[in-house]
């Protein structure tokens, strides 16, 4: 059961939740998208859980450098951004006019900015290797007011029929180095096909579980000073 | 037999990806992106036989870039390219390790359809591997403790020398301790 002010604060975006009983979450029903045929189930976060991750301390509130800005004009905005990038090549490491206006657009308009990069990318209209580029950069980016946006669409992006997008989601978890992701992460690995983004996935998963004990140990060397 | 280093974005190169159109074993298109030629030059980094070298040359790699990210590569052995017939050329990198410069060479005079058989070589016989964003920190981070990279070379952002710098103290922390 879904804690009801989860529910509230839950984006708009998401048509997965079952309104009977506030639990079955299946993206088979959203037919025709980039991640159809997936078994994606949303795993809606206790208070507890979401207290584990620190940049959540904004979230319910825009950010002050946020802008308000008609919906229509920033899916075209949005929309010219992931037509332009198809023509671009990407390489690890470098900045494109994509990557850099993908983070200009999130950190101007902030969630709805987010919730608009995730319709467009959940439309299935979008090429593979833009996606997975765009998940790179939404898991580089510091901007707390769309970290729970960002984190869900990262993880969501692992459950992709296509490698290169699980591929950029994988990365995007890495950048964003929050354990929460942990229980996301070892259901890919169980299903992944690839030996090599296999491989890959265990490398993030085990570097979450060392960020995972670091704070543990943080929490415990503070709870013995007190 | 020292190996061949060449920058690549794994996910382009998976061995088992399937791909609805795409015949088994046979290459996406899209793989060539990796192997952009600039005069019918290809940019590529002689590793060792024991691989020494190796953790440097990517930390010089990625110190040359825009944002910690992190390094795909794909490795494969020298005497594949006599195999082939492609010419090496001696030529100096220009990263911001020396030494790495030194171990850096051109594959010259390719035409297409050699870039073709090279493409179609690494995909069959290369180690195909990444170091993730918080390695690449690690390893960024060790290069300037040795003194292999100057810091004031690495342009990345802010964000990224901070965590550079937060791994460095956190080292330097631990070898005081030590001592």
């Amino acid at each position: 059961m879904i804690d009801p002010e989860v529910l509230s604060t839950t984006p708009s975006y998401l048509p997965f939740i079952n309104p009977e009983n506030n639990t079955g979450l299946l993206l088979d029903q959203f037919s025709d998208s980039l991640f159809k045929k997936t078994m994606f189930v949303w795993m809606a976060r206790s208070k507890e859980t979401d207290a584990a991750t620190v940049d959540y301390c904004n979230e319910g509130t825009e950010s002050s450098t946020s802008q308000q800005a008609d919906s229509s004009e920033l899916a075209k905005k949005a929309i010219a951004l992931f037509v332009s990038a198809k023509e671009q090549i990407f390489e690890d490491g470098m900045k494109s006019n994509f990557s850099e206006g993908l983070v200009e657009f999130i950190t101007t308009y902030g969630r709805t900015a987010m919730d608009i990069i995730i319709r467009q990318i959940l439309s299935d209209q979008v090429n593979y290797e833009v996606v997975s580029e765009a998940l790179r950069v939404i898991g580089r980016i510091y901007h707390p007011a769309t970290y729970r946006e960002r984190l869900w669409l990262l993880e969501k992006g692992l459950y992709s029929a296509s490698a290169r997008v699980r591929d950029g989601a994988c990365v995007g978890l890495a950048y964003l180095d929050d354990p929460i992701a942990i229980e996301p992460l070892k259901f890919a690995v169980d299903r992944e096909p690839i030996p090599e983004l296999r491989k890959y996935i265990e490398q993030v998963l085990s570097q979450l579980e060392d960020t995972q004990n670091g704070v543990r140990l943080k929490k415990d060397q503070n709870e013995s000073m007190v | 037999m020292a190996y061949v280093l060449r920058k690549i974005r794994m996910n382009r190169w998976y061995k088992t990806d399937k791909v609805p159109w795409l015949p088994e074993c046979d290459l996406q298109a899209d793989v060539l992106d990796d192997l952009r030629t600039k005069c019918n030059e290809l940019s590529v980094y002689f590793i060792d036989d024991n691989e020494s070298n190796l953790d440097r040359v990517i930390a010089a790699l990625a110190a040359n870039t825009n944002t910690a990210s992190n390094i795909d590569f794909a490795v494969f052995g020298q005497e594949i390219l006599s195999e082939i017939d492609i010419k090496i050329k001696k030529s100096r990198g220009e990263l911001s390790d020396d030494l790495v410069n030194a171990c850096h060479n051109d594959l010259c005079e390719l035409s297409a359809p050699k870039l073709l058989e090279l493409a179609i070589i690494i995909k069959a016989k290369a180690r195909i591997d990444r170091k993730g964003p918080k390695q690449i920190l690690n390893l960024v981070a060790d290069s300037i403790i040795k003194g292999r990279i100057d810091r004031k070379r690495i342009n990345w952002e802010k964000s990224d020398m901070d965590k550079v710098d937060e791994v460095i103290s956190t080292h330097k922390s631990r070898t005081t301790e030590t001592r």
